[in-house]
């Protein structure tokens, strides 16, 4: 069997509002006393102190990322999610379909975190601290605003499964965050339902996220209000797939 | 035509049609979960996790080759499913959209696993010149999906079971996309049939190797 030419498929295009440098995004990450939530997403050295040389570190420390690493960036991931529709739950702003949607998406994460709790200490890793996290002003005063950000970070979350999985070398390891992963696209293609999306499941090949990029879309969510020096946020609706 | 808004969908009833497909598909598919059964452990459980987490190991010294062969096929069964339920004329306004649009994304997982079979100098087999779909799942919408559901649970379940095993990079890329994708056609086609909540699983079922040739042929993939 021949190895294969590299080539690029079309994939869903998931823009993101990058930071004008990787130094820039680190420094200001950890200046905004986010060391905790990064360090959970494995980019602890960056947090310290954010210079190019904990940035080189890290480079080479993301070249030997274990299968632990990887799954308890997944983990971080869950417990984002897990908090956030919690937090939606609870804000008692949900009714009809939406609620039920929610419901059952929280349901989900818990097992899901579970589930990589489990695989992480099986194979005797050191879990990750569940990291404080804030919300943008407004997230759960509406149905309207938690869909939305719903849709954001299952988005977020679909994409960095799929960047992920191939990361992890192990199949036992593996096949959880892969049986996760598809749940995440389920529940992305949920929310677009609940927004209205004539075809909630509309292209062909999700792309993956680089860990970069699910740090600078989960960056707000850390306790960074604002990251215009970075890049800023991703405006509203910008995790939507595009149709192809 | 009829007129099968999601609205409409959603108020469908969705067992009549299940002595269809569902019940063939069942009845002679192994699914992963049959060892439990027997075990009499049932649920989403850590034991039950943990066992369909096995699944892989099915999988294992198969070769990438061979699983590029096999989702090959069930690719095309997939997309001439698709293809047959918007023939019907049975589906119109935004029910009929989302078939046509599932469809037109099995016709691009189609040549995207053809290209990469060719880059990585695989055989690609030709395409059965029929599909044994299961008899009368063309005869009514309702009928219809419950055979899109049965298709798509065997597509998820052989990419979630063959995953965790794929030596190839770039396949392995390529594959976790394509499974993703068609995780949410699964929702996408419980929303159709009205399942409320679409997102009913916490964790996506493997099935393992055998297990997922056997179901693939009671959905209507001609035996080899």
């Amino acid at each position: 069997m021949r190895e294969p030419e590299m080539k690029e498929y079309p994939v869903r295009s998931r823009r993101f509002v990058l930071p004008r440098t990787r130094r820039d995004f680190f420094k200001a990450l950890a200046a905004s006393g986010a060391a905790g939530g990064l360090a959970v997403l494995g980019h602890g050295a960056l947090a310290q102190d954010g210079g190019e040389d904990a940035q080189r570190e890290n480079e080479v420390a993301q070249e030997g990322d274990s299968d632990i690493k990887v799954a308890n960036f997944a983990l971080a991931l869950e417990f984002l999610e897990q908090d956030f529709y919690g937090k939606a739950l609870e804000a008692d702003v949900l009714t009809g379909r939406a609620r039920s949607y929610l419901q059952r998406a929280e349901d989900q994460e818990n097992q899901h975190v579970v589930a990589l709790t489990d695989v992480i200490q099986q194979y005797g890793g050191t879990l990750a601290e569940k990291p404080q996290f804030a919300y943008p002003q407004g997230t759960f005063s509406s149905q309207a605003s938690v869909v939305g950000q719903a849709q954001r970070l299952e988005a977020v979350t679909t994409g960095a499964y799929i960047g992920a999985v191939p990361e992890i070398q192990d199949p036992g390891v593996r096949s959880t965050p892969v049986s996760i992963a598809g749940v995440e696209d389920e529940h992305e293609v949920a929310v677009n339902d609940l927004m209205g999306a004539v075809l909630p499941d509309d292209v062909a090949f999700p792309e993956g996220l680089t860990r970069d990029e699910v740090l600078t879309a989960v960056a707000p969510y850390l306790g960074l209000s604002s990251l215009t020096d970075t890049g800023g946020p991703p405006p509203d609706g910008q995790y939507r797939r595009s149709r192809r | 035509m009829l007129p099968m808004e999601r609205a409409e969908g959603r108020a469908a009833p969705v067992g009549a049609a299940r002595k269809l497909s569902r019940r063939r598909f069942l009845k002679t598919a192994a699914w992963a979960g049959a060892a439990l059964s027997a075990a009499g452990v049932g649920g989403s459980g850590p034991v039950v996790r943990r066992a369909q987490a096995q699944a892989y190991t099915t999988y294992q010294g198969a070769g990438d080759e061979t699983f590029l062969q096999f989702v090959l096929q069930l690719s095309r069964l997939t997309k001439t499913c698709y293809q047959r339920g918007v023939d019907t004329g049975f589906f119109g306004g935004s029910a009929l959209t989302q078939l046509e649009g599932i469809r037109g994304h099995y016709v691009k997982h189609v040549d995207g696993i053809t290209e990469m079979m060719e880059q990585m100098g695989v055989e690609v087999l030709a395409e059965p010149a029929e599909f044994t779909f299961p008899q009368g799942a063309f005869a009514d919408p309702t009928a219809f999906l419950e055979l899109c559901s049965d298709v798509e649970e065997v597509d998820v379940g052989t990419y979630q079971g063959a995953l965790p095993v794929i030596e190839n990079k770039d396949l392995l890329a390529l594959a976790i996309s394509f499974y993703s994708y068609t995780c949410g056609a699964r929702c996408a086609v419980n929303i159709l049939k009205g399942v409320d909540p679409p997102h009913n699983l916490a964790f996506e079922e493997a099935l393992s190797r055998p297990d997922a040739q056997q179901a693939a042929e009671a959905v209507g993939l001609p035996v080899e």
